[in-house]
């Protein structure tokens, strides 16, 4: 479980077309590249910006993340802050291992 | 020897941009008017180079390296980001004294970090376009560490604008240089509390600005600041740079919007240096 990892593919992400492209198209893969675990991954795929941020990822690095690879139906800051502000927890919404 | 002529703080909110239309019209219409204000007073200071104190935003500088203090010594653009009304294009600089700014620095204790060829971000271009771009200035970006861990310790945002005086002092006679410190007060960005504002604290920043207290401003306490204005508000550091760039100084407050559609307190204030406020 590395915060670093997270945030160094948080940032390529959201700077980086062709991580994003790599990102969307094999996620396995683009998560080997960063030693993401599988639950780390899951924060992404899932775009779980609660967990990413209960994990303690910078909170400009998510929210980027959210304005770049919006989920499907979901976009903006309004969907983004219903996320985090959701009462009901995600899967990955606690501190913990896999 | 060059002088710093001057001063000023005001914010960078993109969303100014992002969403123009959504705040109230008198509340936008005040704050275009305050902007104009900045750069009719700018112009008024007849400088010859304007040096931003910016923040990243973790677009500029990745984990892979964060720089505390860094400085732009040669070739500019920006904005990095795609931004509505703020296309990306070439900056003027003042390569020479950018240069002389961080070699002084460097004989002396200040360990910038510099960047021969650098892209800005908004923290320093939107501010530049809107108040520094009609004079056509050459401009200097100045980043600090501002929202990315290890932050600049905020004496040490103190000691940058302190050493960017020193330097510019330092210089050819002919450098008339202006300052400003670019960031918002009171915000939470990217966090759940995104949107809240905290007036309380705004005020307080402004009257420590108005008082030229810089002393009590850059001992302000980070645990404090984040909980009680936001992530955002951590950008206060630019503050306190421009404000020790100018030295000895009062602010002149121009205005203050809280405006939770663009998720930010905005506060625009000119630096007078005691000599030229002693005058007003």
């Amino acid at each position: 479980m590395s915060k670093e990892g997270v945030e160094k593919a948080l940032y390529d992400l959201n700077v980086d077309r062709r991580a994003r492209e790599a990102f969307t198209a094999e996620p396995d893969r683009f998560a080997a590249r960063y030693r993401l675990t599988g639950d780390e991954l899951a924060l992404l795929t899932e775009r779980d910006v609660r967990g990413l941020a209960a994990r303690g990822a910078n909170p400009m690095l998510v929210w980027g993340f959210w304005l770049m690879l919006p989920p499907e139906g979901e976009r903006g800051t309004p969907a983004y802050l219903a996320r985090m502000r959701s009462d009901t927890p995600r899967m990955h919404d606690t501190k913990g291992e896999d | 020897m060059g002088t710093v002529v001057g001063g000023f703080v005001l914010p960078h909110d993109p969303m100014m941009l992002t969403h123009p239309d959504a705040p109230p019209a008198d509340v936008r219409d005040r704050v275009h008017a305050a902007y104009a204000e900045v750069a009719r007073r700018l112009a008024a200071l007849d400088p010859t180079t304007v040096v931003i104190f910016g923040t990243d935003h973790y677009i500029l500088f990745g984990p892979g390296c964060l720089p505390q203090l860094l400085i732009a010594t040669g070739d500019l653009d920006g904005p990095v980001e795609r931004l509505p009304g703020l296309r990306r294009g070439p900056l003027p600089d003042n390569a020479p004294l950018a240069r002389h700014i961080a070699a002084h620095g460097h004989r002396n204790g200040v360990d910038w970090a510099v960047a021969p060829t650098f892209t800005a971000d908004h923290s320093v271009v939107l501010p530049y376009q809107l108040v520094a771009a009609p004079l056509e200035l050459p401009l200097i970006p100045v980043y600090l560490a501002c929202g990315v861990e290890p932050l600049l310790p905020l004496p040490r945002a103190a000691r940058a604008g302190e050493a960017v005086r020193d330097a510019v002092e330092a210089a050819g006679p002919d450098e008339r240089v202006a300052v400003i410190g670019s960031g918002g007060i009171g915000h939470w960005v990217g966090t759940a509390e995104m949107g809240r504002l905290n007036t309380g604290f705004d005020r307080k920043v402004l009257d420590l600005v108005a008082a030229g207290d810089t002393e009590a401003l850059a001992a302000l306490d980070d645990a404090e600041i984040l909980a009680e204005a936001g992530n955002g508000a951590l950008e206060v550091r630019t503050f306190v740079a421009a404000m020790s760039a100018v030295g000895p100084c009062r602010g002149d407050v121009i205005g203050y919007e809280a405006v939770p559609e663009w998720i930010t307190g905005l506060g625009f204030a000119e630096l007078l240096p005691l000599e030229a406020a002693d005058v007003r």
